[in-house]
């Protein structure tokens, strides 16, 4: 009977051992049931045997031996019972409570049957053994049977796990966190139960320490005293091979620590362990001292040993060895058992390994996805930074017309207020009418396409005056008779009838170029026809254009709009972007343009006129004038010649500075002098304007180092600038001094008691074209000559100033280098 | 008598001009540089024509024919602008303010000629 039971224990270790060799070896789940269910058959000689996996809502039939095709067919899946889903169910008699399931299991001849659940965190299939004959499943195979299928739910999770740790980083966390409720359900399972075999006990608490934890040192620890604790021996270690191939003690216990210290790492091939990574096959030495290389333990007085492989997937990962110093022959069971709990250590070792490299990996993905949230978080806060900073007005546009982005400047420039406008169809989003304008952007199709608005800017209107004005009398403004209507121009509609009429579907398409601005909006059959606004009368164009002081009077605002179309990279359109930037200053820049283009002809036209008139006067005249009078005539021809002569030399200069072709032919000459030969060619000029010109202030001697003609140019522009706004009686005086060794500057100043120039005209006095009040007083002028000084004095490395008072007068102060700089290179 | 003639301009070198040929043409002629010095010779004489330009600085062309035409002597003493500002609307708006005629530069001196001897009717150089 003993020696019955004793086979049948070594049948049984022989299957768990297989097991888990062949666990350790594969990863192919239907492999390991298969094996796993012909090793527990043929421990527990039983005939029957199936495995049901748990997939989705329904029981899949895995795996059979020794059923029917009928059966097979009749079962392939099971619906989820609950009795499938419960405990361990072990019926030994049939026979005795007949059910359907049990009719076709007795066609089978089955007559008793034991299903276990696999379990782990959750229900994931039954084991169920039958067999021919009676009461076949007592306690110590229900124990053997469970323990089976504790391994096979382990497998079973393990092969999730590799599939989920494939995919998913922390599938492996949850599988850790599982694997330590099985380790202490697998514990009460033996307390429950009072294990009989210590040695199967052991096996247990190996496999339980091994699932409990997930970090290699507890799980060897545990398992080196465990097996220590079963085998009654003083001495175990594990020992580990590492990269290099060398055998490194990992765990040991009851060696001294000197003995671990001071041997060298282990070669394969040489000692106890040496041998048996090489060789893949444990070894049992009953006296170490056969063995030639080994010398510590025999010092130390240790005499048998066991050595047993931990192999996982073929490969020897390390030894597990135990010693004692007792005379002691291990027997084969005890060799069989370690080379079992070998086996699954190599399993676990592979795991934490496997679990270690995909815990670093989950590590560097963390700090990788953490890395690229604070980028994102980056690049969001630059995005909107920039949205924030730029000058532009930005708005974007779905595809459904709405409003989902705007930025801040961009509400300024069409007074909205940002939280109040998004989400929303841009019609109704902006003010009216440049809702209307921006959405019939918005619907074109095409590239791009633009439009300018030319709008108040807001920026400079008090909203306190944006009401409608008392008493006005414009019948033709839309606001007129609305006793609740705003003055139409500025907050009703905040836009000018040129852009409404602009808008209207009669005009004709334009493209947006750059060089001509499209003032028309581009209106296809496509548009819904309310999105066209209403065309106002021309009448009402002209008169709030011309008569309406209150409109003429803004400040106004041209900005140009330019919409494009965003696709993703597959083309597909996402919606429209709409960038309007200020061209406030480059329309005026334009008006200037076209002002200059107008003083210049008119400028021209006058010497030329008064030329050909006087000229005309002497022909018609000659015999009966006298001498004194025809030589006033030649004179006046001559004046009028030579201010025809600046003025083309002005514009010859300033289209010679645009080019950057102005060349400095400087020399040392006398400022002083070159002013007072100067001044006696306005003499003349002034004495018909009745202005003293006062050459008091020339400190003779006072040199500069200076292109005598271009400062020619300059004083000639300062003095009749001077001379042009002073009045009958007043003075124009000029001075010319050193100011100082020191400073090696010399400084000249044209004063004049003339009109004086407003702070405001003062800001752009020296800008090319600006002419302040001088074009609403009719005083006639280019707007080159002061831009003309300013460029020549800074190409001279001088600077030049202005100090005025309406009504009092102005004084233009330049200042230039009074000698050669030291240093050759700046002359050239 | 001769037909005496006010004519003022800011620019003196086409005052000189214009003053000459009106001379030569036998008329008397009164000349200013600008407003308030021809207002302050129109105190002491009453022209038989006034030529004004527009374009002037401190008081222009328009004030000057308003501030002439509140003088009640001076209600009907012809008035000719003689100006650069040569658009349609100028002209049209210096008619509508009532001027007698207006002259434009460049001026050719016949057509100066012709609109003072049609002001003046007969009192002038022709009937000389």
């Amino acid at each position: 009977m003993a020696a019955d039971k004793d086979r049948c224990w070594t049948r049984q270790l022989a299957a768990l051992n297989t097991i888990a060799v062949t666990m350790s070896q594969s990863l192919e789940l239907e492999h390991i049931i298969q094996v796993a269910l012909a090793e527990i058959m043929r421990a527990l000689e039983i005939e029957f045997g199936w495995v049901y996996l748990l997939e989705g809502e329904r029981l899949a039939l895995k795996c059979h031996i020794g059923l029917s095709d009928e059966f097979v067919n009749q079962n392939r899946e099971l619906e989820l019972a609950p009795w499938t889903t419960q405990k361990t169910l072990v019926r030994e008699r049939l026979d005795e409570e007949p059910r359907e399931i049990d009719e076709q299991s007795k066609r089978e001849g089955i007559q008793a049957r034991i299903s276990i659940p696999l379990n782990k965190e959750n229900f994931m299939g039954c084991l169920t053994l039958a067999s021919r004959a009676l009461d076949r499943f007592g306690a110590s195979e229900v124990q053997f049977i469970e323990t089976v299928g504790h391994q096979l739910s382990l497998a079973i999770e393990n092969a999730r796990l590799l599939a989920s740790a494939r995919g998913q980083e922390n599938g492996l966390t949850r599988a850790y966190q599982q694997a330590g409720r099985y380790a202490k359900d697998l514990r009460q399972v033996f307390e429950r139960e009072r294990i009989q075999s210590s040695q199967l006990a052991a096996l247990n608490a190996v496999i339980a320490a091994v699932s409990e934890s997930l970090e290699l040192n507890t799980i060897l620890r545990e398992a080196l005293d465990k097996v220590m604790e079963v085998m009654r021996v003083e001495a175990g270690m594990v020992l580990l091979v590492n990269e290099r191939g060398e055998l490194i003690p990992v765990i040991h216990r009851g060696l001294p620590r000197e003995m671990i210290e001071t041997s060298p790492p282990m070669k394969i091939g040489e000692g106890l362990s040496g041998r048996v990574v090489q060789s893949g096959r444990p070894m049992v030495i009953d006296d170490i001292s056969i063995l030639e290389d080994v010398n510590s333990s025999r010092k130390e007085g240790f005499k048998a040993w066991v050595s047993v492989p931990l192999t996982a997937k073929d490969r020897v990962l390390g030894t597990l060895n135990i010693s004692t110093r007792e005379e002691r022959s291990f027997s084969p069971q005890d060799v069989q058992l370690l080379g079992s709990i070998g086996s699954q250590l190599g399993v676990a070792i592979e795991n934490a390994r496997l679990y270690e490299a995909i815990e670093e990996y989950s590590r560097t993905l963390e700090e990788k996805v953490a890395l690229r949230t604070r980028d994102l978080a980056e690049e969001k806060s630059k995005l909107d930074a920039i949205l924030h900073n730029i000058a532009d007005g930005l708005l974007v546009v779905d595809t459904r017309g709405r409003l989902i982005l705007a930025n801040p400047m961009a509400a300024r420039m069409l007074g909205f207020k940002l939280e109040e406008a998004i989400g929303y169809e841009i019609e109704e989003a902006l003010p009216l009418p440049m809702g209307n304008f921006l959405s019939n952007l918005v619907h074109q199709p095409g590239p791009a396409s633009a439009v300018t608005l030319e709008i108040p800017d807001l920026a400079q209107i008090n909203p306190a005056r944006c009401w409608k004005q008392k008493n006005c009398q414009q019948t033709a403004c839309p606001a007129y008779g609305k006793t609740e209507a705003r003055c139409w121009f500025i907050s009703g509609i905040r836009c000018s009838p040129t852009d409404l009429a602009a808008a209207a579907p009669s005009t004709s398409p334009s493209t947006g170029s750059a060089a001509r601005p499209a003032k028309l909006l581009r209106t296809g059959s496509r548009n819904k026809p309310r999105l066209v606004p209403r065309k106002p009368s021309t009448k009402m164009q002209d008169w709030v254009q011309i008569d309406c002081p209150f409109y003429s009077g803004l400040p106004r605002l041209s900005i140009e709009a330019r919409a494009s179309t965003v696709e993703d990279e597959r083309g597909e359109v996402l919606g429209t972007v709409i960038v309007m930037r200020d061209i406030t200053a480059l329309k005026e820049m334009d008006r200037l343009k076209t002002q200059f283009v107008s003083n210049v002809s008119h400028e021209l036209r006058t010497p030329i006129t008064i030329i050909k008139l006087t000229v005309s006067n002497l022909l018609q005249y000659y015999a009966r004038l006298d001498d004194q009078k025809r030589t006033e005539l030649l004179e006046t021809v001559k004046r009028q010649a030579d201010i025809l002569h600046r003025l083309i030399e002005n514009i010859l200069t300033l289209s010679r500075l645009d080019a950057g072709k102005v060349f400095l032919r400087k020399a040392e000459f006398d400022l002083a002098a070159f002013c007072r030969t100067l001044l006696s060619e306005f003499a003349l000029a002034a004495a018909e304007k009745h202005i003293s010109l006062i050459d008091d202030g020339l400190q003779e001697g006072t040199t500069v180092w200076a292109d005598q003609e271009q400062i020619g140019q300059v004083i000639r522009n300062l003095l009749s600038n001077a001379l042009k706004f002073t009045s009958a009686g007043g003075k124009v005086t000029v001075t010319v001094r050193s100011r100082g060794e020191d400073e090696g500057l010399v400084e000249m100043q044209v004063s004049d008691t003339g009109s004086g120039i407003s702070p405001r005209d003062q800001a752009h006095l020296f800008e090319r074209f600006y002419r302040g009040e001088a074009t609403a007083r009719g005083i006639p002028g280019t707007g080159l000559g002061l831009a003309i000084v300013k460029e020549i004095i800074e190409e001279h490395g001088g600077s030049v100033s202005v100090e005025s008072e309406v009504g009092v007068g102005s004084t233009f102060t330049v200042l230039l280098p009074a000698k050669k700089p030291e240093d050759t290179f700046q002359s050239l | 008598m001769s037909a005496t003639i006010l004519v003022l301009d800011d620019n003196c070198d086409f005052l000189m001009n214009i003053e000459l040929i009106l001379e030569m043409e036998g008329y008397q002629v009164l000349s200013a540089c600008n407003g308030l010095e021809a207002l302050a010779l129109l105190e002491r004489t009453k022209p038989d024509l006034i030529i004004s330009d527009i374009m002037m600085p401190e008081m222009d062309g328009y004030e000057f024919f308003q501030r002439v035409r509140r003088n009640p002597e001076l209600l009907t003493v012809p008035f000719i602008f003689l100006s650069a500002k040569g658009e349609r609307e100028d002209i049209r708006f210096g008619k509508q303010l009532g001027v007698d005629d207006y002259l434009t530069k460049p001026l050719e001196p016949e057509d100066l000629l012709i609109a003072v001897e049609a002001r003046l009717g007969g009192t002038g150089a022709l009937q000389r």
